[in-house]
Protein backbone atom coordinates (compact mmCIF):
# COMPACT_ATOMS: atom_id res chain seq x y z
CA UNK A 1 0.00 0.00 0.00
CA UNK A 2 0.89 3.65 -0.78
CA UNK A 3 1.75 6.43 2.32
CA UNK A 4 3.59 9.69 2.21
CA UNK A 5 6.66 9.54 4.21
CA UNK A 6 8.32 12.32 4.83
CA UNK A 7 11.74 12.22 6.33
CA UNK A 8 13.39 15.29 7.85
CA UNK A 9 16.39 13.80 9.12
CA UNK A 10 19.43 13.93 6.54
CA UNK A 11 18.08 15.65 3.22
CA UNK A 12 14.42 16.03 4.01
CA UNK A 13 12.69 14.28 1.91
CA UNK A 14 8.69 14.06 1.25
CA UNK A 15 8.02 11.17 -1.02
CA UNK A 16 5.41 8.29 -1.39
CA UNK A 17 6.73 4.55 -0.91
CA UNK A 18 5.10 1.55 -0.66
CA UNK A 19 4.45 -0.59 2.45
CA UNK A 20 3.81 -4.03 2.83
CA UNK A 21 0.03 -3.75 4.78
CA UNK A 22 0.53 -4.64 8.65
CA UNK A 23 3.36 -2.59 8.69
CA UNK A 24 3.91 -0.85 12.46
CA UNK A 25 5.23 2.30 12.62
CA UNK A 26 8.24 0.94 14.80
CA UNK A 27 9.10 -1.42 11.70
CA UNK A 28 8.75 0.97 8.72
CA UNK A 29 11.30 3.07 11.25
CA UNK A 30 13.53 0.48 11.55
CA UNK A 31 13.51 -0.58 7.75
CA UNK A 32 13.99 3.00 6.89
CA UNK A 33 16.43 4.17 9.87
CA UNK A 34 18.52 1.17 10.25
CA UNK A 35 20.25 1.49 13.31
CA UNK A 36 18.86 4.21 14.89
CA UNK A 37 16.41 4.68 17.77
CA UNK A 38 12.96 5.70 17.73
CA UNK A 39 13.32 7.95 20.76
CA UNK A 40 15.65 10.11 19.08
CA UNK A 41 13.09 11.07 16.92
CA UNK A 42 9.44 12.94 16.42
CA UNK A 43 7.18 10.25 14.95
CA UNK A 44 3.77 11.87 13.67
CA UNK A 45 1.11 10.08 11.89
CA UNK A 46 -1.22 12.14 9.70
CA UNK A 47 0.23 14.68 12.37
CA UNK A 48 -0.56 12.84 15.33
CA UNK A 49 1.53 11.19 17.54
CA UNK A 50 0.87 7.37 17.93
CA UNK A 51 1.83 4.20 19.99
CA UNK A 52 4.99 2.48 18.99
CA UNK A 53 2.62 -0.45 17.84
CA UNK A 54 0.42 1.65 15.75
CA UNK A 55 -0.56 -0.21 12.30
CA UNK A 56 -0.03 1.67 9.44
CA UNK A 57 -2.81 2.39 6.48
CA UNK A 58 -3.06 2.88 3.02
CA UNK A 59 -2.73 6.90 2.83
CA UNK A 60 -1.06 7.64 5.92
CA UNK A 61 0.82 11.09 6.23
CA UNK A 62 4.15 9.65 7.72
CA UNK A 63 6.91 12.01 9.15
CA UNK A 64 10.27 11.65 11.16
CA UNK A 65 12.20 14.45 12.70
CA UNK A 66 15.40 14.38 14.77
CA UNK A 67 15.42 15.92 18.00
CA UNK A 68 18.44 16.88 18.33
CA UNK A 69 20.86 18.84 15.83
CA UNK A 70 23.75 20.08 15.18
CA UNK A 71 23.29 23.82 14.56
CA UNK A 72 26.38 25.85 13.45
CA UNK A 73 28.04 29.12 14.13
CA UNK A 74 27.99 30.35 10.06
CA UNK A 75 25.39 30.13 7.63
CA UNK A 76 25.35 26.57 5.72
CA UNK A 77 24.39 26.91 2.41
CA UNK A 78 21.84 23.83 1.73
CA UNK B 1 -7.15 28.10 20.31
CA UNK B 2 -7.13 30.69 17.86
CA UNK B 3 -10.45 31.08 15.89
CA UNK B 4 -10.70 28.99 12.73
CA UNK B 5 -11.23 32.11 10.83
CA UNK B 6 -7.58 33.49 11.62
CA UNK B 7 -6.27 30.09 10.72
CA UNK B 8 -8.56 30.19 7.19
CA UNK B 9 -6.95 34.03 6.38
CA UNK B 10 -3.83 32.64 7.58
CA UNK B 11 -3.82 29.66 4.97
CA UNK B 12 -4.56 31.62 2.10
CA UNK B 13 -2.26 34.60 2.66
CA UNK B 14 0.26 31.32 2.98
CA UNK B 15 -1.47 29.48 -0.34
CA UNK B 16 -1.34 33.15 -2.17
CA UNK B 17 2.66 33.32 -1.41
CA UNK B 18 3.38 29.42 -2.48
CA UNK B 19 0.98 30.34 -5.79
CA UNK B 20 2.71 32.84 -6.88
CA UNK B 21 6.37 31.87 -5.73
CA UNK B 22 5.29 28.69 -8.23
CA UNK B 23 4.56 30.80 -11.00
CA UNK B 24 7.42 33.17 -10.76
CA UNK B 25 9.58 29.88 -11.02
CA UNK B 26 8.17 28.42 -13.70
CA UNK B 27 7.93 31.94 -16.05
CA UNK B 28 11.44 32.45 -14.92
CA UNK B 29 12.65 28.46 -15.56
CA UNK B 30 11.02 29.16 -19.20
CA UNK B 31 12.20 32.18 -19.86
CA UNK B 32 16.14 30.91 -19.11
CA UNK B 33 15.64 28.12 -21.10
CA UNK B 34 14.21 30.41 -24.27
CA UNK B 35 17.87 31.75 -24.27
CA UNK B 36 19.45 29.64 -27.00
CA UNK B 37 15.92 30.14 -28.67
CA UNK B 38 17.11 33.85 -28.93
CA UNK B 39 20.81 33.59 -29.82
CA UNK B 40 19.49 31.06 -33.31
CA UNK B 41 16.89 33.95 -33.90
CA UNK B 42 19.61 36.46 -34.32
CA UNK B 43 21.73 33.97 -36.30
CA UNK B 44 18.99 33.03 -38.53
CA UNK B 45 17.91 36.68 -39.29
CA UNK B 46 21.81 37.63 -39.57
CA UNK B 47 22.01 34.82 -42.23
CA UNK B 48 18.81 35.92 -44.20
CA UNK B 49 20.31 39.01 -44.69
CA UNK B 50 23.08 37.76 -46.35
CA UNK B 51 21.72 35.32 -48.80
CA UNK B 52 18.96 37.74 -49.86
CA UNK B 53 21.36 40.84 -50.14
CA UNK B 54 23.69 38.94 -51.97
CA UNK B 55 21.53 36.66 -54.15
CA UNK B 56 23.57 33.42 -53.68
CA UNK B 57 21.29 30.21 -53.69
CA UNK B 58 24.07 28.71 -51.54
CA UNK B 59 23.75 30.28 -48.46
CA UNK B 60 19.83 29.09 -47.80
CA UNK B 61 21.99 26.33 -46.21
CA UNK B 62 22.78 28.37 -43.55
CA UNK B 63 19.33 29.80 -43.02
CA UNK B 64 17.64 26.54 -43.27
CA UNK B 65 20.38 24.92 -40.50
CA UNK B 66 19.73 28.39 -38.49
CA UNK B 67 16.02 27.99 -38.25
CA UNK B 68 16.40 24.35 -37.76
CA UNK B 69 18.39 25.60 -34.32
CA UNK B 70 15.53 27.77 -33.68
CA UNK B 71 12.66 24.91 -33.61
CA UNK B 72 15.20 22.31 -32.04
CA UNK B 73 15.76 24.89 -29.23
CA UNK B 74 11.59 25.85 -28.45
CA UNK B 75 11.31 21.96 -28.39
CA UNK B 76 13.63 21.69 -25.52
CA UNK B 77 12.33 24.59 -23.77
CA UNK B 78 8.52 23.37 -24.45
CA UNK B 79 9.48 19.68 -23.15
CA UNK B 80 11.47 20.66 -19.95
CA UNK B 81 8.85 23.15 -18.93
CA UNK B 82 6.10 20.50 -19.39
CA UNK B 83 7.93 18.21 -17.24
CA UNK B 84 8.11 20.78 -14.67
CA UNK B 85 4.70 21.48 -14.54
CA UNK B 86 4.52 17.65 -13.10
CA UNK B 87 7.31 17.86 -10.59
CA UNK B 88 7.94 19.34 -7.18
CA UNK B 89 8.54 23.28 -8.66
CA UNK B 90 4.49 23.82 -9.86
CA UNK B 91 3.49 21.93 -6.74
CA UNK B 92 1.44 24.62 -4.53
CA UNK B 93 0.45 23.31 -0.99
CA UNK B 94 -3.57 22.97 -0.80
CA UNK B 95 -5.39 25.24 1.60
CA UNK B 96 -6.63 22.33 3.40
CA UNK B 97 -2.80 21.27 3.73
CA UNK B 98 -1.74 24.78 4.68
CA UNK B 99 -4.68 24.91 7.13
CA UNK B 100 -3.64 21.15 8.96
CA UNK B 101 -0.37 22.70 9.09
CA UNK B 102 -1.10 25.56 11.23
CA UNK B 103 -3.01 23.47 13.58
CA UNK B 104 -0.71 20.97 13.74
CA UNK B 105 2.22 23.62 15.13
CA UNK B 106 -0.62 24.77 17.72
CA UNK B 107 -0.78 20.84 19.04
CA UNK B 108 3.17 20.80 18.86
CA UNK B 109 3.91 23.89 20.72
CA UNK B 110 0.86 24.27 22.82
CA UNK B 111 -0.01 27.92 21.02
CA UNK B 112 0.45 29.93 17.88
CA UNK B 113 0.25 33.32 16.97
CA UNK B 114 -0.72 35.32 14.09
CA UNK B 115 0.30 38.73 13.10
CA UNK B 116 -1.30 39.96 9.59
CA UNK B 117 0.25 43.16 10.26
CA UNK B 118 3.64 41.90 10.59
CA UNK B 119 2.72 38.99 8.11
CA UNK B 120 4.40 36.18 10.56
CA UNK B 121 3.25 33.53 12.71
CA UNK B 122 5.04 32.60 15.32
CA UNK B 123 5.30 29.75 18.16
CA UNK B 124 7.26 29.46 22.02
CA UNK B 125 9.32 26.78 22.77
CA UNK B 126 9.72 25.76 26.46
CA UNK B 127 12.48 27.11 28.19
CA UNK B 128 15.92 25.81 26.89
CA UNK B 129 18.70 25.17 29.63
CA UNK B 130 21.75 23.40 27.84
CA UNK B 131 25.05 22.86 30.17
CA UNK B 132 23.42 24.89 33.34
CA UNK B 133 23.29 28.04 31.14
CA UNK B 134 19.51 29.25 31.03
CA UNK B 135 18.73 30.45 28.03
CA UNK B 136 15.00 30.76 28.23
CA UNK B 137 11.97 30.60 25.96
CA UNK B 138 12.75 31.68 22.37
CA UNK B 139 9.64 33.01 20.04
CA UNK B 140 10.34 30.83 16.63
CA UNK B 141 8.72 33.47 13.58
CA UNK B 142 8.35 32.79 10.32
CA UNK B 143 7.80 36.07 8.40
CA UNK B 144 5.56 34.65 4.77
CA UNK B 145 6.88 38.00 2.98
CA UNK B 146 10.08 37.02 3.19
CA UNK B 147 9.18 33.33 1.88
CA UNK B 148 10.42 33.90 -1.62
CA UNK B 149 13.32 35.47 -1.45
CA UNK B 150 14.92 33.60 1.70
CA UNK B 151 13.65 29.84 1.56
CA UNK B 152 16.59 28.83 2.83
CA UNK B 153 16.10 30.04 6.77
CA UNK B 154 15.95 33.86 6.82
CA UNK B 155 12.57 33.62 6.57
CA UNK B 156 12.46 32.86 10.11
CA UNK B 157 13.64 35.20 13.53
CA UNK B 158 14.46 33.54 16.71
CA UNK B 159 13.78 35.78 19.25
CA UNK B 160 14.66 35.42 23.39
CA UNK B 161 11.96 35.97 25.45
CA UNK B 162 14.12 35.91 28.54
CA UNK B 163 17.54 37.04 27.02
CA UNK B 164 20.63 35.38 28.54
CA UNK B 165 22.90 36.71 25.80
CA UNK B 166 26.61 35.89 25.75
CA UNK B 167 29.43 38.26 27.64
CA UNK B 168 31.52 38.79 24.81
CA UNK B 169 28.13 39.41 22.83
CA UNK B 170 24.92 41.06 23.66
CA UNK B 171 23.58 39.60 19.96
CA UNK B 172 24.06 35.82 20.69
CA UNK B 173 21.27 34.69 22.57
CA UNK B 174 21.44 31.37 22.05
CA UNK B 175 25.02 29.45 20.52
CA UNK B 176 23.25 29.43 17.37
CA UNK B 177 21.23 32.11 17.19
CA UNK B 178 22.96 35.59 16.35
CA UNK B 179 21.27 38.38 16.31
CA UNK B 180 17.97 36.51 15.40
CA UNK B 181 19.37 34.41 13.15
CA UNK B 182 19.23 30.89 13.48
CA UNK B 183 22.88 29.31 12.03
CA UNK B 184 20.73 25.77 11.66
CA UNK B 185 23.72 23.46 10.59
CA UNK B 186 22.74 19.81 10.12
CA UNK B 187 19.29 21.27 9.65
CA UNK B 188 19.75 23.83 6.87
CA UNK B 189 19.16 21.03 4.17
CA UNK B 190 15.87 19.47 5.82
CA UNK B 191 14.20 23.36 6.73
CA UNK B 192 14.74 24.51 3.45
CA UNK B 193 12.70 21.88 1.54
CA UNK B 194 10.14 21.61 4.44
CA UNK B 195 9.72 25.73 3.85
CA UNK B 196 9.77 25.06 -0.01
CA UNK B 197 7.18 22.67 0.33
CA UNK B 198 5.07 23.92 2.70
CA UNK B 199 5.79 21.63 5.41
CA UNK B 200 5.32 24.56 8.25
CA UNK B 201 5.26 22.41 11.40
CA UNK B 202 8.26 20.80 9.98
CA UNK B 203 9.76 23.55 9.49
CA UNK B 204 9.16 25.18 12.76
CA UNK B 205 10.11 21.07 14.65
CA UNK B 206 13.69 21.20 13.29
CA UNK B 207 14.27 24.84 14.30
CA UNK B 208 13.29 23.46 17.31
CA UNK B 209 15.51 20.78 17.58
CA UNK B 210 18.74 22.66 16.62
CA UNK B 211 17.78 25.31 19.93
CA UNK B 212 17.40 22.32 21.52
CA UNK B 213 20.50 20.74 21.28
CA UNK B 214 24.34 22.09 22.03
CA UNK B 215 26.88 21.80 19.52
CA UNK B 216 30.18 22.21 21.26
CA UNK B 217 32.38 22.01 17.53
CA UNK B 218 30.86 25.19 16.50
CA UNK B 219 28.88 27.66 18.80
CA UNK B 220 28.86 31.48 17.66
CA UNK B 221 29.99 31.66 21.70
CA UNK B 222 31.06 28.38 23.74
CA UNK B 223 29.23 28.05 26.75
CA UNK B 224 32.22 28.02 28.44
CA UNK B 225 32.46 31.20 28.55
CA UNK B 226 28.93 32.62 28.49
CA UNK B 227 28.12 34.05 31.76
CA UNK B 228 31.91 35.70 31.93
CA UNK B 229 32.87 36.88 35.60
CA UNK B 230 31.82 40.06 37.53
CA UNK B 231 33.95 42.89 38.20
CA UNK B 232 34.92 42.99 41.45
CA UNK B 233 34.96 46.37 42.23
CA UNK B 234 31.97 47.79 40.73
CA UNK B 235 29.72 44.01 39.92
CA UNK B 236 29.07 45.17 36.24
CA UNK B 237 30.01 42.35 33.48
CA UNK B 238 33.58 41.59 32.48
CA UNK B 239 34.35 41.28 28.23
CA UNK B 240 36.62 38.15 27.99
CA UNK B 241 38.75 39.95 25.70
CA UNK B 242 39.64 42.74 27.79
CA UNK B 243 42.55 42.56 30.62
CA UNK B 244 40.69 41.65 33.43
CA UNK B 245 43.01 40.66 36.48
CA UNK B 246 45.06 43.06 38.67
CA UNK B 247 48.35 42.56 38.68
CA UNK B 248 48.67 42.89 42.79
CA UNK B 249 45.60 41.65 44.28
CA UNK B 250 44.71 39.24 41.15
CA UNK B 251 40.89 39.85 41.90
CA UNK B 252 38.68 40.17 38.21
CA UNK B 253 37.80 43.74 37.23
CA UNK B 254 36.02 45.27 34.34
CA UNK B 255 38.05 47.63 32.22
CA UNK B 256 36.52 50.56 34.11
CA UNK B 257 38.22 49.46 37.08
CA UNK B 258 41.52 49.18 35.97
CA UNK B 259 44.39 51.33 34.93
CA UNK B 260 48.07 50.96 33.82
CA UNK B 261 50.87 51.67 36.03
CA UNK B 262 52.72 54.75 34.57
CA UNK B 263 56.43 53.51 35.34
CA UNK B 264 55.69 49.46 34.16
CA UNK B 265 52.33 49.71 32.50
CA UNK B 266 51.04 46.86 33.81
CA UNK B 267 47.28 46.97 34.86
CA UNK B 268 46.11 47.29 38.36
CA UNK B 269 42.73 47.77 39.88
CA UNK B 270 42.62 51.72 41.51
CA UNK B 271 42.66 50.46 44.80
CA UNK B 272 46.24 48.59 44.12
CA UNK B 273 47.26 51.53 42.87
CA UNK B 274 48.79 54.81 44.74
CA UNK B 275 49.91 58.57 43.33
CA UNK B 276 53.05 59.35 43.46
CA UNK B 277 53.42 62.51 45.31
CA UNK B 278 55.94 64.18 43.31
CA UNK B 279 54.56 63.69 39.84
CA UNK B 280 50.91 62.53 40.56
CA UNK B 281 51.12 59.68 38.55
CA UNK B 282 49.65 56.03 39.57
CA UNK B 283 52.19 53.34 40.30
CA UNK B 284 52.12 50.23 41.23
CA UNK B 285 53.22 49.05 44.59
CA UNK B 286 55.96 47.44 42.70
CA UNK B 287 57.66 50.62 41.34
CA UNK B 288 56.74 52.73 44.41
CA UNK B 289 60.18 52.85 46.47
CA UNK B 290 61.35 54.89 49.30
CA UNK B 291 63.65 57.74 49.35
CA UNK B 292 66.81 57.00 51.06
CA UNK B 293 66.92 60.35 52.57
CA UNK B 294 63.46 61.59 53.51
CA UNK B 295 62.30 57.89 53.32
CA UNK B 296 58.88 59.16 51.76
CA UNK B 297 57.58 56.89 48.54
CA UNK B 298 57.36 58.07 45.42
CA UNK B 299 57.33 55.88 41.53
CA UNK B 300 60.85 54.78 39.72
CA UNK B 301 60.46 57.52 37.36
CA UNK B 302 60.83 60.04 40.15
CA UNK B 303 63.54 58.67 42.01
CA UNK B 304 67.36 59.28 40.78
CA UNK B 305 70.68 58.11 41.83
CA UNK B 306 72.95 59.96 43.79
CA UNK B 307 76.39 60.33 42.26
CA UNK B 308 78.74 60.12 45.20
CA UNK B 309 77.09 57.27 47.16
CA UNK B 310 74.34 55.58 44.38
CA UNK B 311 71.96 55.73 46.81
CA UNK B 312 68.07 56.13 45.21
CA UNK B 313 66.57 59.65 46.16
CA UNK B 314 63.66 61.91 44.74
CA UNK B 315 64.78 64.19 42.12
CA UNK B 316 63.95 67.09 44.15
CA UNK B 317 66.24 65.71 46.83
CA UNK B 318 69.38 65.91 44.96
CA UNK B 319 71.61 69.17 44.47
CA UNK B 320 70.90 70.83 41.17
CA UNK B 321 74.94 70.98 40.67
CA UNK B 322 76.67 68.35 42.20
CA UNK B 323 73.84 65.40 41.61
CA UNK B 324 74.39 64.39 44.74
CA UNK B 325 72.19 63.48 47.72
CA UNK B 326 71.89 66.15 51.21
CA UNK B 327 74.22 63.40 52.77
CA UNK B 328 76.83 63.67 50.07
CA UNK B 329 76.65 67.60 49.35
CA UNK B 330 80.55 68.46 50.22
CA UNK B 331 80.46 70.96 53.02
CA UNK B 332 82.85 74.64 52.56
CA UNK B 333 86.22 74.71 54.74
CA UNK B 334 85.58 77.60 57.69
CA UNK B 335 87.64 81.02 57.41
CA UNK B 336 91.16 80.66 59.12
CA UNK B 337 92.07 84.17 61.03
CA UNK B 338 95.33 85.13 62.12
CA UNK B 339 96.08 86.29 65.97
CA UNK B 340 95.97 89.85 66.32
CA UNK B 341 99.99 90.45 67.76
CA UNK B 342 101.96 94.15 67.87
CA UNK B 343 105.52 93.31 68.83
CA UNK B 344 105.45 90.61 66.33
CA UNK B 345 103.60 92.23 63.12
CA UNK B 346 104.32 95.27 61.58
CA UNK B 347 102.41 98.63 62.84
CA UNK B 348 99.24 98.76 61.35
CA UNK B 349 97.34 102.04 60.20
CA UNK B 350 93.95 101.77 62.68
CA UNK B 351 91.37 100.13 60.26
CA UNK B 352 88.84 103.26 59.98
CA UNK B 353 85.61 102.35 61.03
CA UNK B 354 82.65 104.56 59.13
CA UNK B 355 79.85 106.14 60.65
CA UNK B 356 76.92 108.01 59.60
CA UNK B 357 76.53 111.35 59.93
CA UNK B 358 73.07 111.69 61.02
CA UNK B 359 72.31 115.86 59.99
CA UNK B 360 73.85 115.67 56.38
CA UNK B 361 73.57 111.53 55.94
CA UNK B 362 76.87 111.36 54.39
CA UNK B 363 79.53 108.87 55.39
CA UNK B 364 82.47 110.66 57.59
CA UNK B 365 85.88 108.69 58.65
CA UNK B 366 86.49 108.90 62.03
CA UNK B 367 90.21 108.45 63.08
Amino acid sequence: MRILFINNDGGGFADHIDVTEGTSVTQLFAQRLPNRKAEDYLIRVNRLPVAADHVLQADDRVSITPIKIEGADHFKAA
Amino acid sequence: MLPHKLHIRAALKLHNIYFALATHGLEQTLQDRLVPYQRALERTRTSLRLAVSTGWPALTLPVRRNLHGMVKSIRDAVARTNHDLAGPAATVPGLRSLLDELKQLEEEFGGLQIDFKKKSISVVTEPIELEDVYLGSFSIQLCWSRLGKEMDGHCLEIIALEPNPAASNDGVTHPHVNHGVLCAGDATLPLQNALKQGRLADAFCLVRSVLTHYNSKSPHVSLDNWGGDDCYDCGGRIQPDNPSECGSCENQHCSDCLASCHACEEYYCHGCLELCPLCQAPSCPGCLKRSAHSNKVFCSKCLRNCVACSAQVAHNELDPLTHSCPSCIPTPEPEVLLPADSASSPTQEPIPTETINETSQSVVAVA
